[in-house]
């Protein structure tokens, strides 16, 4: 792999990490969603510290170019993180769903008190 | 036995004040509207005609409707809850029909179906193919049969509320739920009904929709029958 683009990768890999870091900081993100963005890069970043690695890998999945397989490489990563998104949506989904129904029959049901309440209330008057 | 009917309503304005009142005409059972979010003036309507509803704050389609009915009959000890959508397509003459086998203790469930006498308002040609689809695919996985899978007038007893409360799917949720049902060792039993046609309002299944709402609900079917349930406790 071309030096230059290892320069390049890390450059970027190290931006996105700061980057990270800075949400994190300003509690933009939550730890536990970014783990995975985490591990990530420095997976990646260790891929282009050590080439060898990813020839040997290369060799091992009988492709030619080793940079095909750092792009395969990065692309199972991002299809692993859009999973997680989908698994962390749908609970919050669930979760939402959940929470305006409670709402709803709460409030539902303080309108009843409420009209009770003032039916007992105007018929003490009138006693 | 205290008996609870849920009325799920999304933009409903022409049909829900003469479905209330017949209701109420027919039958003895306490009423619920459950509003999901309508943005014509049903809201309006409920308020000013004094019919109970319960708000949802959030559009949570059909199936998170009366799932929040469910829920609130589970919440305030009703033994038996029936769905009738608020099109008007659900006659409640039928209702003492469909809530006899709960009460003998025959069934835990039961569905109102069109295709068992096949009298009054038989659908579409393609919906009643959907239908068969459904039946077929419903029977390939439980040994079953339901003729009318997605029919929305149907009873339940608290086995069944427990049930729908933990599980029920957001849209077009009827198949699922019957699959959900025969499943957990539910006792479902269908009666016969007329339907009529809807009073008013827009399906919510536009042809376009189909092609989605057909693949939609068969793997959901599927999925349903993978699952494995805790037991059911009363």
């Amino acid at each position: 792999m071309l030096l230059g683009l290892r320069i390049l990768m890390l450059v970027v890999i190290v931006i996105m990490f700061v980057f990270f870091i800075i949400l994190l900081r300003k509690q933009k993100l939550e730890l536990k969603y970014c783990l995975i963005w985490i591990v990530a890069l420095i997976g990646i970043a260790v891929l282009c510290i050590f080439p060898p690695l990813l020839d040997k890998i290369s060799y091992l999945l009988g492709i030619d170019t080793p940079v095909n397989t750092l792009f395969l490489i990065c692309i199972a990563f991002l299809a692993c993180i859009c999973i997680s998104l989908t698994v962390v949506v749908s609970s919050l989904s669930d979760q939402l769903r959940k929470l305006t129904q409670n709402i709803a029959i709460y409030e539902f049901e303080i309108s009843q008190q409420n009209v009770k309440d003032a039916n007992e209330q105007s018929l003490r008057k009138e006693d | 036995m205290k008996t609870l009917i849920i009325v799920p309503c999304y933009n409903e304005s022409e049909t829900i004040l003469t479905l209330y009142r017949e209701i109420c005409e027919k039958t003895t059972c306490d009423v619920i509207v459950i509003n999901d979010c309508s943005t014509d003036s049903s809201k309006d309507i409920m308020t000013l005609n004094n019919i109970p509803h319960i708000d949802l704050p959030l559009n949570l389609g059909i199936g998170g409707a009366v799932q929040t009915g469910y829920r609130y009959a589970l919440q305030n000890g009703y033994d038996i809850a029936i769905q009738v959508d608020g099109d008007g397509q659900h006659d409640p003459s039928w209702i003492d029909n469909l809530i006899e086998p709960i009460i003998k203790g025959d069934a835990d469930m039961v569905i109102g179906s069109r295709f068992i006498d096949n009298k009054g308002f038989q659908s579409s040609v393609m919906r009643r193919f959907g239908i068969r689809f459904f039946k077929t695919l419903i029977f390939c996985l439980s040994g079953k049969r339901i003729t009318d899978a997605t029919s929305g007038f149907r009873a339940i007893n608290r086995k069944g509320m427990i049930l729908f409360d933990n599980y029920y799917a957001k849209d077009y949720p009827e198949p699922e739920s019957n699959m959900l049902a025969l499943k957990n060792k539910l006792i479902v039993k269908e009666i016969p009904v007329t339907m009529r046609e809807r009073q008013g309002g827009v399906s919510s299944i536009s042809p376009s929709k189909s092609v989605y709402y057909m693949f939609k609900v068969s793997i959901g079917i599927i999925i349903t029958s993978l699952r494995e349930y805790p037991p059911l406790n009363n």
